[in-house]
């Protein structure tokens, strides 16, 4: 058996070399995160912890590891063992450089030499996957970790080397990868001046103190000044740098080539779909069709660090983004504004938020429109509404351009040949070799450029890169608090050096290429990137911002600088704001990473701010079932909240709870009930399913409206809480109405009693008070007024309790109808009435004077008895009131109309029947 | 249907993400009730709000905001005057 050296480098940029050929990695990031995050670990893992880690969501995350791994595979065989259940990385003899380093402490010079010779950057350098939070965490933890060893491994050369250049060349990428610690600054400094480069360790002095006083607002400490003073001692030896090395500036205005690609695009109808690798000239091409379209054109783009920005990619092609009341009136006015275009060219297709692909795969299906999109072959099957959006579209493939392009495309440059022949006809990668004449891959080539820069254009370039997008002066001014003319400046400086580019419509600046901002932000240390987007979220905030458009920012920024809290708040106005869009998918990811990050707040607010978070995930029309399993989540929560006093935060639970049932439970009514109620079982416990269930039923029960299925509910609570146990107020609250609607006057005591001792101990007024009502009217309708009477004095005392509503004057008519059943006397009565004629509650008005008609019939007052029960009926019919209405019809000897019969309470029914046996009697039968 | 008249007040403004979440709890219970949301008035420090309902009583648009848990100062059953339907005694 043949065997295969495999070596594998994770320093830096991920390489794989397999017999010491380097091999192409898959162009899917996370296929690539995955790979690094096994070799990292080097540990068995199951196939759900990884799909946990890179494939949350919707989609079908086991597939997508399958499809990762079946990439991975020809790499890392023979090492790379999956079963079933479990993905491992066995090293065995593969070498992986993380494993080559050593304790700094117990090295030879000679063997830390080595170690330092293997950071070519930091971990997994470019695999930065801010919607995959769990990966990002772990990668974060894993970088810093390294980073620390790093810092050890050139502390400890440099005091090993003492004066030397060597020393020199380290203490430098100390300072680059630890920018806040004074003592790498200051041995810098002293190591410059000792080497007699007295203007060097000058200027680290000074960009030593702007990095303090910026980012830190603090001046560097004794350690500097000492180092400062140590400069001024010694001679400058060293030769003035010479002004030859300065870039030559080429323009990528020059479009060559691309003809034949042109002639396609124009042929094809409808959308077509431009494929090629970063670098290749897709946006160039897009920009060269736009120029030559006569009409109209529209341009956008999306952008990798771009979160819960719905529709990102529209709001900047349209200059007013029209708002609606809903989706289909949203897409339909889009469709309108896009009437007179020519052309629509939507760029860098593969980071595409969802509603951005859903508005643009309508505004294809609609309309004749010519929709040209570009996206990075490989990469676009990472993003899953991307590559639904172009499965059925023509596709124009870019590659390389031909020598002679090349050579054209570089003729400014003395050393074109070099260029045409290193670049191998990619075309940003032959002006940036033009540019930078200096020989590497293409990433190194970039980040040697910006490298050359220097003052306030290389500190701005961090800052720009860090933002992630298009960027405008206003917010760059805001974060970066450098003095206004100094910052155009210095824009207008990276301008000229073609690192960023005005837009097209002149509104702001972005990087001429990705490549390059990822190549500025990699250049950022760990520490100071934490700074920056802190600087960064703190400047969105100050924003007027009514509209909550810079959420999603403010929530990557926040996160990335670790103020969760920050991260939080802005998650739940993104994910509101994304509601507002009917971007459900979108606010259904917002809330989900702030669900993640607010676990780590302080309890209470971390409960009040998880509850609004699946507040939206709740109202987000996403598929039932991908709601329903956060149905713990929430009764977990409300456990919390009650425990802690919160009464908000528990009520609104309740209600989302009610909410995600009658949803799943509309569902269950559909086809497919089966499914729909296995879902509903294996998503939710059984405790929570039964709190969602009796809140239902007592809503229900409330308004006397479909009973049985009330009593089929309440009866699965029942049974669920013999079984597992639990408790809420719903479940005996819903349980004592119904008993008492059934007329079982005992059972439905012992659980309106129970639902008022539950809602005394949390304060739930409204819920104690409904309980005690049931009481009175149960024990009037029974005609046990002593216990009436009781449960009265009780509810006089809630009452007082309640503010704003209409509960005190209820009381009172419920007090003096127990007066009037015990003593025959009105007194207050009519007065009372009027009040509760006054507040309008129709139910209440019907209940009484039904109840109080029967006592006057009883005591042989039939005209006023016929009064009350004519009003009753008009009440009764009014607000849908069966038993009451039916009650009215049966003291005014009205025929009954029997229809919602199964809704009746027991004293309405036994009242109808009763009437229906007296008219039989007569030789009448009552209307059926 | 006839009209119902809610009012709020609070100590300090709400938001509008306030106002919506608000809203969003009390509609479904409105909903079942048999209610419908005509219009809102928000005052300029945005501290008092007066919403206007259908309902067929009051009663079923304080008992939704009170399942829902949110508070109001009181709900009254309104007459309707406007420039569409003006009326002598007004």
């Amino acid at each position: 058996m043949i065997m295969t050296m495999l070596e594998i480098r994770l320093l830096g940029e991920p390489e794989v070399v397999r017999d010491g050929q380097a091999v192409p990695l898959p162009a899917s990031k996370k296929s690539r995160a995955l790979l690094a995050y096994l070799a990292v670990t080097g540990r068995a893992h199951s196939r759900e912890r990884l799909c946990e880690l890179l494939w949350e969501g919707p989609d079908d995350p086991r597939a997508a590891l399958r499809w990762s791994l079946t990439k991975l595979r020809p790499l890392l065989e023979p090492h790379l063992v999956a079963s079933r259940d479990r993905v491992e990385f066995q090293r065995d003899d593969a070498s992986v450089d993380i494993n080559a380093l050593c304790v700094p402490a117990n090295a030879t010079t000679d063997q830390l030499e080595k170690c330092a010779a293997l950071f070519r950057g930091e971990l997994a350098e470019g695999l930065d996957l801010p919607s995959c939070f769990r990966f990002q965490q772990w990668c974060a933890g894993e970088r810093e970790r390294f980073r620390q060893l790093h810092i050890a491994i050139l502390r400890e050369l440099t005091e090993r080397l003492g004066s030397d250049e060597r020393a020199l060349s380290y203490a430098q990428r100390r300072v680059q990868i630890d920018p806040f610690d004074e003592e790498a600054h200051a041995a810098l400094i002293r190591l410059s001046a000792s080497l007699g480069r007295r203007q060097e360790a000058m200027q680290q002095y000074e960009h030593c103190r702007g990095v303090f006083e910026r980012e830190l607002g603090s001046r560097p400490g004794q350690a500097i000044e000492d180092a400062r003073r140590a400069i001024t001692s010694v001679e400058d030896r060293r030769p003035r740098l010479s002004r030859t090395a300065v870039a030559a500036v080429l323009h990528s205005q020059s479009f060559v080539g691309r003809e034949r690609e042109l002639t396609t695009i124009a042929a094809a109808s409808g959308v077509v779909l431009v494929l090629g690798e970063p670098g290749i000239g897709k946006s160039r091409l897009l920009e060269e069709l736009r120029r030559r379209t006569k009409g109209v054109t529209r341009y956008g783009r999306a952008f990798a660090a771009e979160m819960a920005r719905p529709y990102g990619v529209w709001l900047d092609a349209l200059d007013d983004f029209p708002t609606e009341s809903d989706r289909a009136r949203l897409f339909d006015a889009v469709v309108e504004k896009l009437a007179d275009l020519e052309l629509l060219e939507i760029d860098d297709l593969q980071w595409i938020d969802d509603a951005s692909a859903a508005l643009l795969h309508y505004v294809a299906r609609k309309t004749k429109l010519r929709i040209v999109c570009a996206a990075r072959v490989g990469e676009i099957d990472d993003n899953p509404y991307a590559s639904r959006l172009v499965r059925d579209v023509a596709t124009v493939n870019i590659g390389p351009l031909s020598a002679e392009e090349t050579r054209a495309l570089v003729a400014a440059s003395p050393d074109r040949d070099r260029v045409v022949a290193e670049s191998g006809g990619n075309p940003l990668f032959a002006l940036e070799l033009a540019r930078a004449q200096s020989p590497g891959t293409l990433t190194q080539v970039i980040a040697s450029r910006l490298a050359q820069l220097d003052g306030r254009a290389r500190d701005l370039v961090s800052w720009a890169a860090a933002i992630g997008r298009q960027f405008d002066a206003d917010i760059l001014g805001r974060a970066t608090e450098m003095p206004s003319g100094e910052m155009l400046a210095a824009l207008e400086k990276l301008e000229r050096c073609a690192i960023i580019r005005v837009s097209d419509e002149g509104r702001c600046y972005d990087f001429t290429h990705d490549l390059i901002r990822d190549a500025a932000y990699r250049a950022i240390s760990g520490p100071r990137r934490v700074l920056v987007h802190r600087h960064i979220a703190r400047a969105s905030q100050s924003v007027h911002d009514p509209d909550s458009a810079l959420a999603g920012d403010i929530v990557r920024h926040a996160s990335l600088a670790g103020d969760h809290a920050m991260a939080v708040t802005a998650a739940i106005a993104a994910g509101q704001r994304c509601l507002r869009m009917f971007a459900y998918s979108e606010a259904m990811s917002v809330a989900q990473l702030g669900l993640q990050l607010a676990d780590s707040l302080p309890e209470k607010e971390r409960i009040e701010k998880q509850m609004d978070l699946l507040d939206v995930i709740v109202t987000s029309r996403t598929a039932v079932r991908e709601r329903l399993p956060f149905a713990r989540r929430i009764t977990e929560l409300m456990e919390s909240a009650r425990h802690l006093g919160l009464a908000q935060t528990a009520s609104l639970g309740a209600h989302l709870l009610a909410c995600l049932h009658s949803e799943s439970n509309d569902l269950a009514r559909a086809a497919d009930a089966t499914i729909a109620s296995a879902e509903i079982s294996r998503a939710t416990d059984p405790r929570s399913a039964a709190y969602m269930m009796a809140n239902t039923a007592r809503c229900l029960l409330f308004i006397e409206r479909d009973i049985p299925r009330a009593q089929s509910l309440l009866g699965e609570v029942e049974t669920i809480i013999k079984t597992v146990g639990g408790d809420h107020i719903e479940i005996p609250l819903g349980l004592g109405y119904l008993y008492a609607h059934r007329g079982e006057k005992e059972l439905a005591t012992v659980q309106l009693e129970r639902a008022m001792a539950m809602a005394a101990r949390e304060q739930d007024h409204w819920r104690e008070w409904c309980a005690g009502v049931r009481l009175v009217t149960l024990a009037l309708e029974t005609r046990d007024f002593d216990a009436a009477q009781r449960h009265c004095d009780r509810l006089l005392e809630i009452a007082r309790k309640m503010s704003g509503g209409s509960e005190g004057v209820r009381t009172d008519v419920f007090a003096e109808i127990v007066r009037f059943a015990r003593e025959g006397e009105e007194r207050d009565l009519r007065a009372k009435l009027d009040e509760l004629r006054m507040v309008d509650s129709k139910s209440d008005l019907a209940w009484a004077l039904t109840f109080i008609a029967e006592l006057e019939l009883e005591r042989g007052r039939a005209d006023s008895a016929r009064r009350d029960a004519e009003e009753a009926l008009i009440a009764a019919e009014a607000v849908g009131r069966g038993s009451e209405a039916a009650l009215a019809r049966v003291i005014l000897d009205l025929d009954v109309d029997r229809t919602k019969w199964d809704d009746w309470t027991e004293r309405a029914r036994a009242r109808v029947q009763q009437k229906e046996r007296r008219h039989a009697q007569h030789g009448r039968r009552a209307d059926v | 249907m006839p009209s119902m008249v809610v009012e709020q007040t609070f100590d300090k403004p709400l938001t509008t993400d306030e106002l919506n979440a608000m809203a969003k709890r009390v509609d479904p219970c409105l909903e079942a009730h048999g209610a419908r949301w005509m219009r809102s008035y928000i005052s300029s420090d945005r501290k008092r709000v007066i919403c206007e309902f259908e309902a067929a009583d009051a009663e079923k648009v304080r008992e939704s905001y009170r399942s829902a848990g949110v508070t109001f100062e009181r709900v009254w059953t309104a007459d309707v005057y406007s420039r569409d339907n003006p009326t002598d005694s007004y």
